[in-house]
């Protein structure tokens, strides 16, 4: 009895403890229009090198200019967790950015559930049973990945000693699909007879699945591969990185943010020929000030492309050692800003299956 | 109430209680040491559980399949055997109520009854198979039921790439049929009330129903009875007359009934089934019955209550970080750690009791003495 009643006090205790601090975390609202900025992340985690780290980025550098502004991040264990961990963050802060297509369905409950907090949301838009809907406190960001794509397949075709390149993508979704749709299509405008091998991943963490489907493809005679799969990508380098270090030529084009340091092998060189840049830090950065002067396009979809200097190659490609090369690349930026040369999203140039194009 | 009291084996209480305590210190040190507030940690992790309706709502949507898959690996321990093929019970469990939930067209009840009972039977296969080799051929269940959650794993994977991809994104099945619900009416409406806008649905009745019925069998039946002395003693069992090999098989095909219903009701309240690269994301959950059933002593209760703490120590971790900038790894180290202390708490406990023997014969001694 003795010890019964010593353990329910103790646990009394630390009960009412915990509750007394639990209280005290809340904080009073702020003057501030964005005084307080959480991001969840998806299951890639906050270090993933690639989506969430990017926007990470972009609301710490938000952050750095915009003084007495908080942040913080809930990083998603699984995919269930999606929408009560947007709402979690909702309670505690006035934007929530949430990075990825997989957060289209959890933020059309949670955005209806909290309409007073505002939601940035990329490369995907609130869904509600399949259907995209339009709400008004959430901002969609959407890349003409398409773009960042061709001048890949521009680089990729001009480069290659083949005649086939290959493409490896994660799960076949429109943001990836665009990718392909413009590698191909860049690819073709250099050498109409080159052909492009299409594969899918169906992943976009599995490292084995792209060492092995990059194996594959290099033996079969390609020479570059342009990976758009987030981590699949890793394997993929590992692979071309085995067989450079043999004296096999094996290039790989990286995707969302620029991978050059991640092909570094032995004596300083890189693997990677060039990246298909994705800046979703700057835009994240960018939206969040609109919100704080108040012109933020929510309700709506905002397509950003090479115009807004939002997609592209990286400014430095030290493989890219042929000027002619480069020179082109300039000349068909160029050329897509203008408008003269107009690239085909996968709506209009369909490249959902996994076959030679 | 005294009598309550009396009835309740202390030891049995007091090795989880103190091992909860003891990982909640440690962590407390683990966030110390990387520089940040404990007290401040842990309040966010109890305001996000019991911070407000919705947040207790969740805690018990994330407690619902902890609870079974507990109750699938408990039933199996009671047997002496160690099912660690819950996560792959629970993926074809889940896998084929998805199925059901796409093709089947019936009314709303009786479709989710059928989605159910259609999930514990998957399961009930998938348990089956390491249970008859291990009956029959003296295979060791660990092995197979490990290579089984790989089979699982691929098959689902396969079935729902090719044969029930959801069109805007391959790597989840389509919708399932409306009636494909755990939205029982009358139970919704009180579960609205109590719990605004969570995701709380009927589940957590028929994990609470498991619970009662994986006691009953335990505890009242011929065969729960057969099940404990076959864990205890196979072959006292096997000389008392009953059937072991018989009893090992069912056990674990039961276990995975449990197992099968919780992946049946995870995926009806999430309307979907994902493809997962590894043994993560649902099949966690299959884990996560392991720790639940050694810290509830392999009891209904047990599980019932261990489960309780695991999904609200799930359920807190995203407020923890989203409002402590505590990284929302340190509940799996909590959560570790309290497994380790409850097996190592059975050590505690032998030393203690080798510890009051030795007493006791002292005590003895010196009473011989003093007479003397």
């Amino acid at each position: 009895m003795k010890k019964l009643l010593a353990l329910t006090s103790l646990a009394l205790v630390f009960t009412l403890g915990l509750t007394a601090c639990g209280s005290s975390t809340t904080d009073g609202e702020s003057d501030l229009p964005v005084a307080s900025v959480g991001l969840v992340t998806d299951t890639g985690g906050i270090n993933d090198k690639s989506f969430n780290q990017g926007s990470w980025e972009g609301v710490e550098a938000f952050k750095a200019a915009n003084e007495g502004v908080k942040t913080g991040y809930i990083e998603t264990k699984q995919d269930s967790d999606i929408q009560p961990n947007l709402d979690t963050s909702a309670a505690q802060n006035q934007v929530v950015v949430a990075p990825g297509f997989k957060f289209s369905e959890g933020m059309a409950v949670s955005a209806q559930a909290n309409p007073n907090t505002k939601y940035i949301i990329l490369d995907a838009t609130p869904t509600v049973n399949e259907e995209e809907i339009s709400l008004d406190n959430v901002a969609s960001i959407l890349f003409r990945e398409e773009q960042a794509g061709y001048l890949a397949g521009v680089v990729a075709a001009s480069t290659t000693q083949k005649d086939t390149i290959g493409f490896i993508g994660g799960v076949p979704l429109p943001a990836v699909m665009n990718f392909a749709a413009g590698y191909i299509q860049g690819a073709k405008a250099v050498n109409p007879d080159i052909k492009v091998d299409v594969q899918y991943a169906n992943s976009f963490t599995d490292t084995t699945i792209g060492k092995q489907k990059a194996a594959a493809m290099y033996a079969s005679g390609m020479d570059i591969i342009f990976v758009a799969a987030g981590g699949v990508g890793t394997g993929v380098i590992e692979q071309a990185k085995e067989l450079v270090t043999q004296g096999t030529d094996a290039w790989v084009i990286g995707v969302d943010r620029d991978q050059y340091e991640d092909g570094l092998y032995e004596d300083g060189k890189s693997v990677v020929l060039t990246s298909a840049v994705k800046h979703v830090g700057i835009a994240v950065n960018e939206t969040l000030e609109a919100i704080k002067e108040g012109t933020a396009a929510f309700g709506q979809v905002q397509v950003l492309g090479i115009n807004e200097d939002a997609v592209g190659l990286p400014t430095e490609n030290p493989n890219i050692t042929d000027q002619a090369v480069l020179d082109l690349v300039g000349k068909t930026t160029e050329s897509m800003k203008s408008g003269e040369i107009s690239v085909q999203t996968s709506t209009d140039f369909p490249v959902q299956e996994a076959k030679i194009y | 109430m005294d009598k309550l009291i009396a009835r309740i084996n202390w030891r049995k209480v007091l090795i989880p209680m103190l091992s909860i305590l003891s990982a909640f210190v440690i962590g407390a040190l683990i966030i110390i040491a990387s520089g940040r507030n404990p007290i401040e940690a842990f309040g966010a992790l109890f305001s996000g559980v019991f911070g407000n309706q919705y947040y207790m709502g969740e805690w018990l949507f994330r407690t619902v399949p902890i609870i079974l898959t507990g109750l699938a690996v408990a039933f199996a321990f009671r047997t002496g055997l160690f099912n660690i093929g819950a996560p792959g019970q629970l993926a074809i469990g889940g896998l084929v109520a998805v199925i059901i939930g796409i093709h089947v067209e019936l009314p709303a009840l009786l479709h989710t009854t059928l989605m159910i009972v259609a999930g514990g039977a998957a399961g009930f296969v998938w348990g089956f198979i390491p249970g008859i080799l291990k009956a029959r051929y003296r295979v060791h269940e660990v092995v197979v039921s490990i290579m089984l959650n790989y089979t699982a794993l691929y098959l689902v994977n396969y079935w729902i790439l090719n044969f029930i991809p959801n069109p805007m994104n391959p790597a989840q099945s389509m919708a399932m049929q409306s009636t494909a619900t755990l939205k029982v009416p009358f139970f919704t409406e009180i579960l609205a009330f109590l719990f605004p806008n969570s995701r709380i649905n009927f589940g957590i009745f028929i994990a609470i129903i498991a619970c009662i019925v994986f006691s009953f069998i335990i505890n009242k039946t011929t065969f729960g009875y057969e099940l404990r002395a076959v864990g205890l003693n196979p072959s006292g069992a096997q000389y008392a007359g009953m059937k072991v090999n018989r009893n090992i098989a069912l056990s674990m095909a039961i276990a995975g009934v449990f197992a099968g219903v919780a992946g049946a009701i995870y995926m009806i309240s999430l309307g979907k089934i994902d493809v997962e690269q590894g043994l993560t994301g649902y099949y966690a959950i299959g884990f996560d019955g392991i720790a639940v059933a050694l810290l509830g002593n392999s009891t209904g209760v047990g599980v019932f209550f261990s489960a309780l703490l695991l999904g609200g120590l799930k359920a807190g971790a995203a407020s923890m970080q989203a409002f402590a900038q505590v990284p929302a790894e340190i509940v799996e180290i909590i959560s570790s750690l309290i497994l380790l202390f409850v097996a190592s708490g059975y050590l505690f406990e032998r030393f203690a009791d080798q510890w009051t023997l030795k007493r006791i014969k002292k005590q003895r001694q010196q009473k011989v003495e003093v007479s003397k």
